[in-house]
């Protein structure tokens, strides 16, 4: 039971990332499923399954933090391509606020207590 | 654009795909389409022609579907299903489209006899019963896709069978006191409502089901049957009272229902082999 909490922990936690991540790729320009996966595994998000984001992106676009609109692409077909709002760009920003709250002190933490388990 | 476009164009773009990742999207689009019930199908179209559209670029790029996507399909599409909104309109829709094809499927061939009388309280409780009885077999074919202990396999099928059986002896031994005899010309105005109701839904869900052509010309055939044999001068010379004369009539129809559908059967049975 234990490590089936931690392992939840753990996804909810990367879900709560990955979002962040998929809202700065978006603020950028309007991307499409298979660009956003690019965009991740170009950061070293490689080992992240690419079916984690089909989910989070119509999460999010029910929480209104995206929308959607067909539109053609350079190889021809019509893709789903994600634009972010207003609300979007809000969360944009708490997210960005609270990651480096949280990053730093958990580096602080690590530092200044926690050398030894570093590899 | 319409899910019956999504659809189409999703069967074309689906060709594009090699074998294995072929094999590993309709997988996920067979689970996705059968356990999305409540789920709007236009919602539903869009987000597995993104999935497909996304993974015939995947496999463009040199990576095959399980690396692209994952090894844990069913969890993603189950929580792809849970995070599209549910639609009670479509459910609603699926409800009725169940249950007015099962009635005007079996009210028909019930209808043919002019002197016979159709229990139409037995159809309506039979309509309902294979409402919820659909249901049964959308969850246990969403299962089934990702299941891979035979033995699970095997109790489900079993399952549907038993119930299927079941099924179709209660429709049999099932007689309610709401009979309705319907010869002449209210018989042929009811055949012609109930057969203008199973066009419509024909016309709209036709390439959802498999099996709708040959059903829907079943459909035709006794519905002409049933209309020509209450125009009394056809009445005359066909029917004239006997039954056993009916039987033969539908017989020849139904040989030649059947000789028609071989090729489509046939078809059928190569493609699950």
């Amino acid at each position: 039971m234990g490590t089936k909490k931690s392992q939840d922990i753990s996804s909810q936690m990367l879900k709560g990332i990955l979002q962040g991540c998929l809202l700065i790729l978006i603020n950028q320009k309007p991307y499409y499923g298979y660009e956003i996966s690019q965009g991740l595994s170009q950061y070293g998000f490689e080992n992240v399954p690419k079916g984690t984001i089909y989910p989070l992106l119509i999460s999010m676009e029910k929480k209104e933090l995206i929308f959607s609109k067909m539109m053609p692409s350079k190889e021809g077909p019509k893709r789903k391509y994600y634009y972010i709002t207003v609300n979007g760009k809000q969360a944009l920003e708490s997210f960005i606020s609270q990651w480096n709250h949280l990053s730093l002190n958990v580096k602080k933490l690590i530092n200044e207590r926690g050398k030894k388990y570093e590899n | 654009m319409k899910t019956e476009q999504l659809i189409e164009q999703n069967n074309e773009l689906r060709e594009k795909l090699n074998t294995e990742n072929k094999k590993y999207y309709e997988n996920l689009l067979l689970y996705i389409r059968a356990k999305a019930v409540f789920q709007k199908d236009e919602d539903v179209e869009t987000t597995l022609l993104e999935i497909l559209n996304d993974l015939i670029e995947a496999q463009n790029n040199g990576q095959d579907a399980e690396s692209y996507f994952g090894k844990e399909p069913e969890k993603l599409a189950a929580e792809i299903i849970d995070n599209l909104p549910k639609s009670f309109f479509d459910t609603f829709k699926l409800a009725c489209y169940i249950f007015f094809g099962y009635i005007t499927f079996f009210s028909i061939p019930q209808m043919i006899d002019p002197n016979s009388k159709m229990d139409f309280g037995r159809i309506l409780l039979m309509g309902i019963t294979v409402f919820f009885f659909a249901l049964l077999v959308l969850w246990v074919l969403g299962n089934e896709t990702y299941q891979k202990n035979k033995l699970v396999k095997g109790v489900n099928y079993s399952i549907l069978v038993i119930l299927f059986l079941t099924f179709i002896i209660g429709g049999v031994l099932i007689k309610t006191p709401l009979t309705i005899h319907l010869p002449g010309l209210s018989g042929i105005l009811t055949i012609i409502g109930i057969f203008i109701i199973s066009t419509v839904i024909y016309i709209i869900e036709r390439k959802n089901l498999p099996f709708s052509s040959a059903v829907y010309l079943y459909e035709i055939g006794f519905s002409v049957i049933g209309i020509i044999i209450r125009i009394p001068v056809f009445e005359k010379y066909l029917y004239h009272g006997h039954s056993q004369n009916l039987a033969w009539i539908v017989l020849i129809f139904l040989v030649f229902i059947l000789i028609i559908n071989v090729r489509t059967i046939w078809k059928i049975l190569k493609a699950n082999k």
